[in-house]
């Protein structure tokens, strides 16, 4: 399946709630590409702290409101 | 998200290079073996002025092809950050790539200069800075090859995720 990310978060919930805020125009918002934020929203890139703040600012809400850590297992 | 849809600007400029080089690398070099197979004057004459032309001419018209339409809506669009962190990975293993060409193209005019088979004799004194020539260019279009390649893949894994 490949490596599972240890951050998730509630982008599309937040998107949602702004007004149902497309991620096309949260793209634009941010300064990144539309693919781009849908591989974010899909926990399948993990943004730069910088693009993380810039995704918080735009809903108005603390990092970890938007992007949350998993600590993830260590290897047995 | 369909296919296309989940593919940004700058990753479908990247399949357009990608289909670019391997179409070049298909016509151009199984032609030009060809003539190194027939002789050293092969390599300097009119056939291999023909072929050059024509790899450029055809280049040329795949790439306004491929690239006019990925571009027909006149869309434009700057390098985000994951353009910018997939690209120094393709750049870093292109990189390796092509220095490890280098050191084998080094190693084999090594051999020719103290152990060329005799039948290469001819066309390694007379063609032989052409030889090299396109051992370095086949070598820049391979390495061309693995740079589009790796950023391709890191695309379809931060869709797919596998």
């Amino acid at each position: 399946m490949g490596k599972v990310l240890p951050i998730s978060n509630n982008i599309r919930r937040l998107r949602f709630e702004a007004n149902e805020m497309t991620q096309a125009q949260l793209a634009e918002k941010v300064g990144v590409t539309r693919q781009t934020l849908h591989a974010i929203e899909a926990a399948k890139y993990s943004p730069t702290l910088e693009l993380a703040f810039k995704i918080a600012a735009v809903f108005e809400v603390q990092l970890d409101e938007v992007f949350q850590y998993h600590k993830q297992k260590p290897d047995a | 998200m369909n296919l296309l849809d989940s593919m940004s600007i700058r990753e479908k400029d990247l399949w357009g290079e990608l289909l670019i080089d391997v179409l070049v690398a298909l016509y151009y070099f199984p032609k030009v073996f060809a003539l190194m197979a027939q002789g050293d004057t092969m390599l300097r004459g009119g056939e291999m002025a023909d072929l050059v032309i024509s790899t450029i001419v055809l280049a040329i018209v795949v790439s306004i092809v491929v690239f006019g339409a990925i571009h027909r809506k006149g869309e434009a669009e700057d390098r985000d950050e994951r353009d910018l962190q997939f690209e120094a990975q393709g750049n870093l293993l292109a990189f390796r790539v092509l220095y490890g060409f280098l050191v084998l193209i080094l190693g084999q005019i090594v051999m020719w200069e103290y152990f060329s088979p005799s039948d290469l004799d001819a066309l390694l004194t007379e063609a032989g800075p052409l030889v090299v020539g396109h051992m370095i260019l086949l070598a820049m279009i391979l390495t061309s090859m693995v740079k589009a390649a790796v950023q391709l893949f890191q695309y379809r894994r931060s869709v797919t995720g596998g």
